[in-house]
């Protein structure tokens, strides 16, 4: 499987990134003399990564991110896309498990590098504010040959663009609601035709001490030491040095202090965690006729501190990643389009885990992707090949196709081969930790067939994707025979396959109009290995995976006025210790947008699990019955020079 | 009855004479010893006491010596106290154990009795079963009404074979119809053992039925104390021990007993029940001292006054 020998693909690996860095310069001068001649540049090279084949994605627009009753991105995911998320409660820790994978098999993109930590692999979502992105977009399926380790479940992208038509925008919410919470946001964007700054603070707290019944005829418990407090900024620049050369700063400190609240069988929780992210990505683009230049520097150092005062605990980490990210792409011609890129991370992490050691990780990364666009066909092919500390991690291909067999009919198909690799708790946490793991990796593919009808004002959309997916090497923690300690190690194989059904119907009238959007997971991901620690079957589903999952939202909008119903279905699951029951969960946001001139305000009011449920995601932990939440959005824009 | 006063006084007589407590109290502890001087275990009285020390990871499974007695602080970084406060009828030292575990007697080279030995909760388990943690649950769950347990089971092998029996000592049992009435252990309570006869060593396994994928959530420590082995077979030892003549009196007895022996010297005076168990020690200081009995409920007992080379053993009734 090892094409290069490790020093033959450091060479290759530095020679792409400096040949793509040279290429770019004569090109520049070339470009400056045509922006002298040519003063608007239509930059035609497609969007290769984003604009993904052979499988399906979902998008949501800064507009829309606004009008939903969610204010993270576990929460978007959980009412809108049938993602199953582990949430251990409102305001704590949630994870994604995206087509039977793990919360690791989910890559989150921040502006396009990963933001995953290093050490776990993951990413709090819970933590991920949805209304100060730009654009957030979830592709699902394994897309491991474009972005990289931990793209084998699915990829969320959340952006921050320029619009280089704004001059001022100011928009601010407000929000109130159950258990004390509270929080505030504002948004201020400048700029002109050149340069375009836009600011985002963001301060949120609650007591989250919300009320449940931790059983039929116990009385009922008010949940304690679950205060939640956050702020962050994030701060974008935008700087237009001429028509072809573009130049970014995207900036993002963000602070929070959550208490870890009690099981519903435990007494009481004196535990609390420090999350501080400091992430910054320098983006440098060079835009030609035909093709596009790419850098992008990221340095993100992030803390993650651990106290429980209760048993005297303090586990304090630490890591920083530095990335750095050089793709150039060309539309050959208007059906042949071509990406290489080249990737290297460096990644250092502090943590009493790891005992006298810093361990570092180096990362890098050969891709290209060559895409075809034809009337009726897009094909699209890929490979990747990554090297981690100097060894070879197997070549990953992906081919995916969309066959247009009409105007209302897509077919799309995708194979790809994709991995995780181990994190660095996985390799050097002492004890357990093991340097020799293996990246988990396996062959996935899908088939979707997509139908549309409709009109101007009435559109119907339904789809049906079929998955598989094999993921061999499967990373666990567990007490291995002999040992009196907990150990990573590859000791299992996954197979995961379903149904995704999807449909969704808009009807528009003159200034009415009403939406339905509606899906159902069929989800098998089972152990195929039997395993005595963890106890588990061969054959035997996943904890956390439910088989069934649906959900369904239903909008109406008439002028200045909006209502929506999410209604989600969950199925059984099975815990760690004992198995959850299935429940059914409602949201509703009613909202009213007047316009004042130039200024637009829209009142809210967010009734959370509205039919008062008493459920449970994660075992013992316990979630919230029906809660509300009120707030005021303000909004003031201007488009022309100030 | 005279009969079958007769026959546990010679079985008391047979057993108690050479009957030797291992209360771990030879061992230097500061605080606790977890197997990081390397040697594998720990040797007392001929009995071994394995230990698995990883110096890499500084963790450790089997057995540690302790004289850490914090019962108020939960979780894992205290995991060597005793929620007893103490050894046995306070002692400094005692045993932890960890896991599954085992003992060897005779120094693993033959075999021995086992009368019975002491048995606590640690500290860590206690405070857990009795509040949850964050992995644990507070036993009788979400409702206080599920049959929670933590089950200490002892088994035995003699010459070489697993016996067939195993002694099962509940360190929390919460399956009472009326909760008032569940309970987890925080004082040393004696688990008898002579129905092994002689054995050539003791394992140790917790359950609970707090359990899941991953095994047990309940944290798998106990204390261990003053392990009672009794030699059935002859020894020089025996040989050398004498009759003392003890004057106890009066007897049947109210609220105490004076006891009168013939040297003045330190000796121990322990009273037994019918089943053996150990309920009562106390050092005496002088030829003539009275042993309170008020905590003792009506019936009979046995009294053992040993020194050194001397005993003497005595059934006492305590009036009802």
């Amino acid at each position: 499987m090892e094409i290069f020998s490790e020093r033959h693909f450091f060479v290759a690996s530095y020679t792409v990134f400096v040949f793509l860095l040279l290429c770019s310069l004569p090109l520049q001068a070339q470009e400056i003399l045509d922006t002298v001649r040519i003063p608007t540049i239509e930059v035609k090279a497609a969007k290769i990564r984003q604009d993904v084949t052979g499988s399906v994605s979902q998008n949501w627009t800064k507009d829309q991110l606004a009008q939903l009753p969610a204010n993270n991105l576990a929460e978007l995911l959980a009412a809108e896309t049938g993602t199953f998320i582990k949430s251990y409660g409102l305001g704590s820790l949630a994870t994604s498990s995206v087509r039977g994978g793990s919360a690791g098999h989910t890559l989150v993109l921040w502006n396009g590098l990963p933001v995953q930590s290093p050490m776990l692999g993951q990413l709090d979502l819970s933590l991920l504010p949805v209304q100060s992105m730009e654009s957030i977009r979830f592709d699902r399926g394994g897309n491991t040959a474009l972005w990289g380790s931990g793209a084998v479940g699915g990829v969320l992208d959340l952006r921050n663009q320029a619009d280089f038509s704004q001059r001022l925008q100011v928009a601010s919410l407000t929000q109130i609601g159950s258990f004390g919470q509270f929080q505030q946001q504002l948004k201020l964007r400048l700029g002109n035709a050149k340069l375009q700054a836009i600011t985002r603070l963001s301060h949120q707290e609650a007591e989250n001490d919300f009320t449940y019944l931790p059983a039929p005829g116990v009385p009922e418990r008010r949940q304690s030491n679950a205060r939640l407090f956050q702020q962050y900024l994030i701060q974008d620049l935008y700087w237009k040095i001429n028509e072809r050369h573009h130049l970014s700063v995207h900036f993002w400190q963000q602070e929070s202090d959550r208490h870890i609240p009690p099981t519903n069988v435990q007494t009481r929780s004196e535990a609390h965690q420090d999350d501080r992210a400091t992430r910054l990505i320098l983006d440098f683009q060079k835009r030609g006729k035909k093709g596009m230049w790419q850098i992008k520097t990221g340095f993100f150092n992030e803390y993650l501190n651990y106290f429980d005062d209760q048993i005297l605990l303090e586990s304090r980490s630490r890591f920083r990643t530095y990335l750095s990210e050089l793709t150039a792409r060309w539309s050959l011609n208007s059906q042949h389009s071509l990406l290489i890129g080249n990737t290297h991370t460096y990644i250092q992490a502090w943590s009493a885990g790891y005992r006298e050691n810093i361990p570092a990780e180096y990362k890098t990364a050969l891709f290209a992707s060559w895409k075809y666009k034809a009337a009726q066909l897009q094909t699209q092919i890929s490979l990747r090949q990554e090297m981690v500390d100097g060894e070879l991690i197997p070549l990953v291909p992906s081919l995916g196709v969309d066959v247009y067999l009409s105007p209302s009919l897509t077919i799309k198909g995708k194979l790809s081969r994709n991995y995780r690799l181990p994190t660095l708790n996985d390799r050097f946490w002492q004890p357990g930790g093991n340097e020799n793991l293996l990246p988990e990796s396996g062959w996935s593919q899908e088939l979707t067939v997509e139908q549309k009808a409709g009109d101007q004002n009435f559109q119907v959309k339904a789809s049906m994707t079929v998955f598989n997916r094999n993921i061999q090497n499967w990373i666990l923690w567990s007490i291995r025979e002999g040992q009196s300690f907990w150990s990573s190690n590859n000791i299992t194989e996954v197979w995961s396959r379903g149904l995704e059904p999807r449909v969704s119907m808009t009807r528009k009238f003159d200034d009415f109009s009403l939406q339905f959007k509606g899906g159902y997971d069929y989800i098998r991901s089972t152990n195929q290995v039997e395993l005595a620690n963890p106890r588990m079957a061969a054959g035997e589903q996943l904890i956390y995976t439910p088989i069934h999952q649906a959900f369904g939202s239903f909008s109406l909008r008439w002028r200045g006025w909006y209502a929506l119903y999410q209604h989600s279905y969950t199925g059984p699951t099975q815990g760690i210790n004992d198995p959850i029951e299935a429940y059914q969960i409602g949201n509703i946001r009613l909202q009213y947008s007047p316009q004042f001139k130039a200024i637009q305000a829209r009142f809210f009011l967010n009734i959370q699990n509205a039919w008062d449920k008493d459920y449970l995601v994660i075992e013992r932990r316990p979630m919230p019955g029906r809660f509300f939440q009120t707030g005021i959005q303000i909004f003031f824009n201007k488009k022309t020079d100030l | 009855m005279k009969l079958r006063f007769t026959v546990l006084f010679m079985f008391f007589i047979g057993f108690l004479n050479a009957q030797t407590i291992v209360d771990f109290e030879e061992f230097p502890v500061d605080t606790f010893l977890n197997g990081s001087d390397g040697n594998g275990g720990f040797t007392t009285n001929g009995l071994f006491l394995p230990n698995a020390y990883n110096p890499q990871y500084g963790s450790w499974t089997g057995w540690a010596i302790s004289s850490m007695t914090d019962t108020l602080s939960a979780g894992y970084l205290n995991q060597y106290s005793t929620i007893a406060g103490s050894g046995v009828e306070g002692s400094s030292n005692f045993a932890v154990g960890f896991g599954g575990t085992q003992i060897k007697v005779n120094n693993g080279e033959g075999s021995k009795q086992v009368n019975g030995l002491y048995v606590t909760n640690s500290t860590y388990p206690y405070l857990s079963i009795r509040e949850g943690d964050g992995f644990a649950k507070k036993f009788g769950g979400v409702t206080g009404d599920e049959p929670d347990y933590f089950l200490l089971t002892i088994k035995a092998y003699a010459a070489g074979e697993l016996l067939a029996d195993s002694v099962d000592f509940y360190l929390a049992d919460y399956r009472f119809e009326d909760n008032s009435q569940d309970y987890i252990i925080k004082e040393w309570t004696f688990v008898d053992l002579s129905s092994f006869g002689e054995v050539d060593s003791l394992s140790f396994s917790l359950s609970s039925t707090d359990i899941g994928q991953y095994g047990m959530n309940t944290p798998a420590y106990f204390c261990v104390d003053n392990i009672q082995l009794g030699d059935l077979v002859s020894s020089n030892d025996d040989l050398s021990i004498t009759e003392m003549q003890v004057e106890v009196f009066p007897n049947p007895a109210v609220d105490y007993i004076q006891i009168k022996y013939e040297f003045n010297q330190v000796v121990q005076a322990a009273i037994f029940d019918m089943n053996g168990r150990l309920l009562k020690q106390k050092t005496l200081q002088n030829a003539n001292e009275r042993m309170n009995l008020q905590e003792l409920a009506g019936g009979t007992y046995m009294l053992v006054v040993s020194g050194d080379g001397y005993r003497r053993s005595q059934l006492i009734v305590k009036q009802f």
